[in-house]
C-alpha cells in the first residue's frame, strides 16, 4: 500500500515534469529556422550564401569571350549560322533565388532589432536584384517570384512577366537596399554595402534606360529618361560618398594594370571584388587562359578596336596620316598608356624563375598580334593551371564614372565639369594630356565609320570609346552592344596587325630581335632563327582553308577566321528559353525568332 | 514506393523532395529444382546433386503524379527500367542520302549541325519528316520508342556437387538471362574516342570493321567526329540511346568452384589427426556474355552503379564499369583437424 503511494507520487511527478519544451529537440546535424532567423549571427551566416550569385573569377575573365573586339580560335556557337538553338541554351537556373526568397520571407523575428533585420533584408533584396538583372539581360521577360514556392503551388507554371514589371521590382529592391544597408564602407571590398548598392543601381538603370531607348521596337522609349536619371543619381551617390577615387599611385604606365594583377583589391578604386587568397588556394586561371595555345579560346584584341586608343596628346590615332598602314611597333608608340597595360608592347617583360625577360607578342598564342596582358600576372609559373592570385574587380569606380557620363550624355545634360571628373580623369590616368576638361565638339569620324554611324553626339561617341577602352576584358562588352542595339558589330571579321610585305621579319617590341614574318605556301630560302614564320596563303599545305590571311593577299592587315561567318540577327538580343524548360511549362513561351 | 517526387519546373529552385510518391506492382515467379542421387562407380558410390533456381519479375508503376506522361519521370503504366531511344537505320551513305532523308539537324553531329556520310541515320518513326525527341512525353516521344530494359530478367543459378572415393567437386554458376545496357555519356571504357577525342582507344576499336571509313562503310561505329560526339543521354546528341548500340549484357559466370580430396581416416590417424582434406577453390574463374563479342573491357556484372541507394546522386558513381572490379581468386588449401 505504501509502495503504491510512492509509485503514484512518482508517476504524477513525472507527468507534471513533462512539458512541450522539454520534448522539443533541435536536430544536431542541421540548422533549423530558429537559430538562423533568431539571432544576428544567424542572419549574417545565412547571408554569406547569397554571395554565390556574384560572378566568380572565371565569369569575369571570360566575360568578353563573345564580343566584337576579341578574336578567338574556336567557333562562337551563339553566332554561327544554324548552330545555336533552344536546345543549346542554358542559364535557366533558379536555385539562388529560392535561397534568397526563403530568407526574405522568414526574416521577421521580432527579438532582433528592426534595423538589423532591415539591413539583412536589404542585403537579400540586393542579391535578388542582382539575380533578376542577370535573368532579364539574358532572357528579357521572366517570371517574377517573390517567395520560396511550395511543390504544389500553381505559380510554378506561371507565364513570364513583362520585363518592365521585373525591372521595376529590381529597382524597388535596389532602392530598399540603398536605404537600409549599413553605410559603413567595407575595407576588404568583398561585402555588400550601401555604396555597392548605389553603384550597382547605376549599372542596372543605365542598362535598362539605354536598352529601352535604342530598342524602339519595344515602344518603351518614354520610360528611358526616368531610368537614366536614376543612373545619374545613383552614380552621384557613389561619387559624393568620398570613399573612392581613380587609382593613380603607380603613375600612368602602371596604375591601370595594378587593378587587375594585385593580390588584394586596390581599395581606393575597387568597390566590390572577387578576392583571391593563395594560402586558402582560392585562385583562378586568367594567366592560363590568356597565354595557352590550347586552353581557353585564345582571346586577342582586334585592330579595329586598338585603333580607338587615343594618342597621348588626346588626338585620335586614326587622324594621323597613314595610320592604316602603320606597323605594330610604330602604332603603339605614344598612345594612351592603358594600351601598353592591356596588350604586349615595347618594354613588356615577365618573370621566369626569378629572372625578368622581355616578351614580344607571341604568335603561339595570339591570332591578331594584339596579345592581352591586362589580366595576366607577370610570374610565368602561374601560366599553367589555376594559379593566378589576383583579385578581380566586380564593380570599380571607373565604371561608375562612365555610367554617370553616359547617362548624362544620353539625357543631354553633360557639362564640362562632368566631363573633367569622369572621362577626363580616366584619360589623365592613362597619361593623356589633351581634351581632359571640355566636352568634345567634333564627332570622331573613325568611330562613326567603324562603330556607331547612327550616333552624331561627339560626347556620346567619346564616352563609348572610353567605356570600351577602360573596361575591356572585364565582361561588359556583350551587354553594352546589346543595350546599344549594336549586336551586328560582332559580325566583323577579326583583324590584326598590319603586315607591309611577305617574308619580311618584323621586330614587334623593338628589342633588337626579329619576332615574326609571314609567307605564302613555302618558307623563304633563308630562314632567320628565332623568327616565327606564319603561312598566310588561303589554303594550307594539306589543302584545308587557312584561317589566317592578309587583307590584300601579299600585304595588309591579318584577317583571322575570315572563313567562318558570324551572324547577328534581331533574335540574338535575347537568349532562347532552354527547350526542356519550355516543354515543361509551355506557358513560358519562346523568345521571338528562336 | 519511397522515391523522388515528380520533376518540377526549374523556377522551383531546388530538387524535388523525396517521399512516398509511387505505387509499384511487382509480379514474378521463382522455380527451384533439386535432384540428388547416387550410383556405383568402381564399387564406390558416386553421390551427386544438382540444384537449379531461376526467378523473374517485372515491375509496373501503378500510380505517379505525372499527368503529362513525361518520360523524364515515372508514369502510370511504365515498366520499370524501360529505355527510350531512336531506331538506327544505318549510316548515311552519301550527301544525296542525307538530303533525301528526314531532317536530322536536331541530332548534333558538329557545332554547325552539318551531316556527312558515315553519320548515324535514324528512322523517322512518326513520319513527320523531322528527327527529334518530340515533347519528351509518352504521347509524343518524337522518333523514339522503347528499345530495351535495363533491369535484369531471368536471374538464375546452378549448384552442382558430386563426391566419389573421397574426391569432391562443387560448382556454382550464376547469371542473368536477359538484360540491356546503354553505355552512358561518361562510359569512356566503351566509347573510347567517340566519347572524347583525347581518350585512349580501346584495342577492340582497332579491329577491322569497327571504325567507319569510306572503305569500310558497314562498320560498327559511325564516322569519327569532333568533340560533340559524347555518347550522351541527351536526346539531341549523336550517340544518344538508339537501337544499334544497345548492349546485351546477359551473362553466365562460374562464381565458385571447389575441388578437393578428403584424406582417409586411416592415413589421417597416422599423423594423429581426426580429419584432413586437401582442396583447390576458385571464384569468378570464367564467364560468358554476348557483350564479349564486342568487348571484354566491361564486365556485365559490373555495369550498374554500386551504391545507388546510399548515394543517389550519379556524381559519386555513374556505373558504366567504373566500379571496383570483380576479382577472380584461386585458393589452395590443406585443412587438418586434431
Amino acid at each position: 500500500m505504501k509502495n503504491t503511494a510512492i509509485l503514484g507520487a512518482l508517476i504524477s511527478f513525472v507527468l507534471i515534469g513533462c512539458n512541450e519544451d522539454f520534448l522539443e529537440e533541435l536536430p544536431q546535424d542541421a540548422v533549423g529556422a530558429a537559430p538562423v532567423f533568431g539571432s544576428e549571427s544567424g542572419l549574417q551566416l545565412y547571408s554569406y550564401s547569397f554571395y554565390n550569385v556574384l560572378p566568380d573569377a572565371m565569369d569575369i575573365f571570360t566575360g568578353d569571350y563573345i564580343s566584337d573586339y576579341g578574336s578567338r580560335r574556336d567557333i562562337t556557337l551563339y553566332l554561327s549560322p544554324g548552330a545555336f538553338s533552344a536546345n543549346e541554351s542554358s542559364g535557366w537556373s533558379w536555385s539562388e533565388l529560392r535561397n534568397i526568397n526563403h530568407f526574405i520571407v522568414n526574416n521577421d523575428d521580432e527579438d532582433i532589432p528592426l534595423e538589423v533585420r532591415q539591413h539583412y533584408q536589404a542585403l537579400a533584396r540586393f542579391f535578388r536584384a542582382w539575380f533578376y538583372f542577370d535573368k532579364v539581360k539574358r532572357f528579357g521577360d521572366v517570371p517574377w517570384i517573390g517567395e520560396a514556392l511550395d511543390v504544389d503551388d500553381p505559380a510554378l507554371y506561371n507565364a513570364r512577366d513583362p520585363r518592365t514589371l521585373v525591372m521595376d521590382s529590381v529597382i524597388a529592391d535596389l532602392n530598399y537596399a540603398t536605404t537600409y544597408l549599413k553605410p559603413a564602407p567595407d575595407p576588404t571590398r568583398s561585402l555588400i554595402t550601401r555604396n555597392v548598392a548605389h553603384a550597382f543601381l547605376s549599372r542596372v538603370a543605365l542598362f535598362e534606360g539605354t536598352f529601352r531607348k535604342y530598342h524602339t521596337n519595344y515602344g518603351l522609349e518614354d520610360t528611358s529618361d526616368d531610368l537614366l536619371a536614376i543612373a545619374v543619381t545613383a552614380a552621384e551617390a557613389v561619387m559624393e560618398s568620398g570613399h573612392y577615387q581613380i587609382h593613380t599611385g603607380s603613375g600612368p604606365a602602371a596604375s591601370y594594370r595594378d587593378l587587375f594583377v594585385s593580390e588584394s583589391p586596390v581599395a581606393s578604386e575597387v568597390i566590390l571584388a572577387w578576392i583571391a587568397n593563395e594560402s586558402l588556394s582560392v585562385m583562378h586561371a586568367a594567366n592560363w587562359h590568356y597565354t595557352s595555345s590550347t586552353t581557353g579560346i585564345g582571346f586577342n584584341l582586334t585592330r579595329d578596336f586598338v585603333n580607338t586608343y587615343l594618342n597621348l596628346d588626346g588626338t585620335p590615332f586614326t587622324n594621323t596620316p597613314g595610320w592604316e598602314t602603320t606597323v605594330f611597333s610604330e602604332e603603339v608608340r605614344d598612345r594612351d598608356r592603358r594600351l601598353s597595360q592591356t596588350i604586349r608592347t615595347e618594354g613588356y617583360s615577365r618573370i621566369s624563375g626569378g629572372t625578368t625577360i622581355i616578351m614580344p607578342p607571341s604568335f603561339d598564342y595570339t591570332n591578331t598580334g594584339y596579345h592581352p596582358i591586362k589580366l595576366v600576372q607577370d610570374d610565368m609559373i602561374k601560366d599553367t593551371w589555376t594559379l593566378t592570385t589576383s583579385s578581380l574587380p566586380i564593380i570599380r569606380y571607373a565604371e561608375i564614372l562612365l555610367n554617370f557620363a553616359e547617362a548624362k550624355a544620353e539625357l543631354g545634360t553633360l557639362t564640362d565639369a562632368d566631363w573633367a571628373k569622369t572621362v577626363g580623369t580616366l584619360r589623365a590616368r592613362g597619361g593623356i594630356t589633351g581634351g581632359l576638361n571640355n566636352v568634345p565638339i567634333v564627332a570622331d569620324s573613325y568611330l562613326q565609320e567603324y562603330y556607331f554611324p547612327e550616333i552624331s553626339d561627339p560626347a556620346l561617341l567619346e564616352i563609348r570609346r572610353e567605356r570600351g577602352i577602360e573596361l575591356v576584358m572585364e565582361g561588359f562588352r556583350f551587354y553594352d552592344l546589346v543595350r546599344w542595339k549594336k549586336g551586328e558589330l560582332m559580325e566583323k571579321v577579326f583583324n590584326g596587325i598590319y603586315v607591309p610585305a611577305l617574308n619580311l621579319p618584323m621586330d614587334l617590341n623593338e628589342d633588337g630581335d626579329l619576332d615574326v614574318a609571314f609567307y605564302q605556301n613555302s618558307l623563304p630560302n633563308e630562314v632567320i632563327p628565332g623568327v616565327e614564320y606564319l603561312n598566310v596563303a588561303e589554303t594550307t599545305e594539306d589543302g584545308s582553308v587557312n584561317p589566317r590571311i592578309l587583307s590584300n593577299g601579299d600585304h595588309g592587315e591579318i584577317l583571322w577566321f575570315w572563313n567562318h561567318p558570324r551572324v547577328w540577327e534581331e533574335k540574338h538580343y535575347l537568349y532562347p528559353i532552354p527547350e526542356t524548360d519550355r516543354l515543361f511549362n509551355p506557358a513560358l513561351g519562346q523568345n521571338p525568332g528562336w | 514506393m519511397f522515391t523522388t517526387g515528380p520533376t518540377l519546373p526549374a523556377v522551383f529552385g531546388a530538387d524535388p523532395p523525396r517521399g512516398n510518391y509511387a505505387d509499384l506492382e511487382t509480379r514474378g515467379w521463382e522455380l527451384v529444382l533439386n535432384w540428388g542421387d547416387n550410383f556405383s562407380v568402381d564399387n564406390k558410390f558416386l553421390n551427386y546433386s544438382i540444384r537449379l533456381n531461376i526467378a523473374d519479375n517485372k515491375s509496373k508503376i501503378l500510380k505517379y503524379n505525372n499527368p503529362e506522361y513525361r518520360l523524364t519521370d515515372y508514369y502510370e503504366g511504365q515498366t520499370v527500367g524501360e529505355m527510350w531511344g531512336y531506331v538506327t537505320e544505318g549510316f548515311f551513305t552519301s550527301m544525296d542520302d542525307i538530303e533525301n532523308h528526314a531532317d536530322q539537324t536536331f541530332i548534333r553531329q558538329s557545332d554547325g549541325r552539318i551531316l556527312l556520310p558515315g553519320d548515324v541515320k535514324f528512322r523517322d518513326l512518326n513520319g513527320d519528316g523531322v528527327i527529334n525527341a518530340g515533347d519528351n512525353t509518352l504521347d509524343n516521344p518524337g522518333d523514339r520508342q522503347i528499345i530495351g530494359n535495363s533491369l535484369p530478367r531471368y536471374t538464375y543459378g546452378a549448384q552442382i556437387s558430386a563426391d566419389w572415393n573421397n574426391f569432391f567437386i562443387n560448382l556454382f554458376f550464376q547469371g542473368v538471362g536477359k538484360q540491356d545496357w546503354y553505355p552512358s555519356a561518361g562510359a569512356s571504357i566503351f566509347w573510347g574516342q567517340y566519347n572524347r577525342t583525347y581518350n585512349t582507344i580501346p584495342s577492340w576499336h582497332l579491329e577491322p570493321g569497327i571504325i567507319w571509313s569510306e572503305e569500310n562503310p558497314d562498320s560498327y561505329f559511325p564516322r569519327y567526329r569532333g568533340h560533340n560526339r559524347l555518347g550522351s543521354d541527351v536526346p539531341g546528341s549523336a550517340l544518344a540511346p538508339q537501337t544499334k548500340y544497345v548492349q546485351n549484357v546477359a551473362y553466365v559466370r562460374l562464381k565458385n568452384l571447389q575441388i578437393g580430396y578428403n584424406v582417409p581416416h586411416t592415413f589421417a590417424n597416422k599423423i594423429e589427426a581426426k580429419a584432413a582434406r586437401i582442396f583447390i577453390g576458385g571464384e569468378n574463374l570464367w564467364s560468358w556474355s554476348p557483350l564479349y563479342k564486342r568487348t571484354r573491357d566491361v564486365d556485365p556484372e559490373n555495369i550498374r552503379r554500386s551504391d545507388s541507394i546510399v548515394r543517389p546522386s550519379a556524381t559519386y558513381n555513374a556505373g558504366d564499369a567504373y566500379n571496383y572490379p570483380i576479382l577472380g581468386a584461386v585458393t589452395v588449401g590443406i585443412s587438418v583437424t586434431f
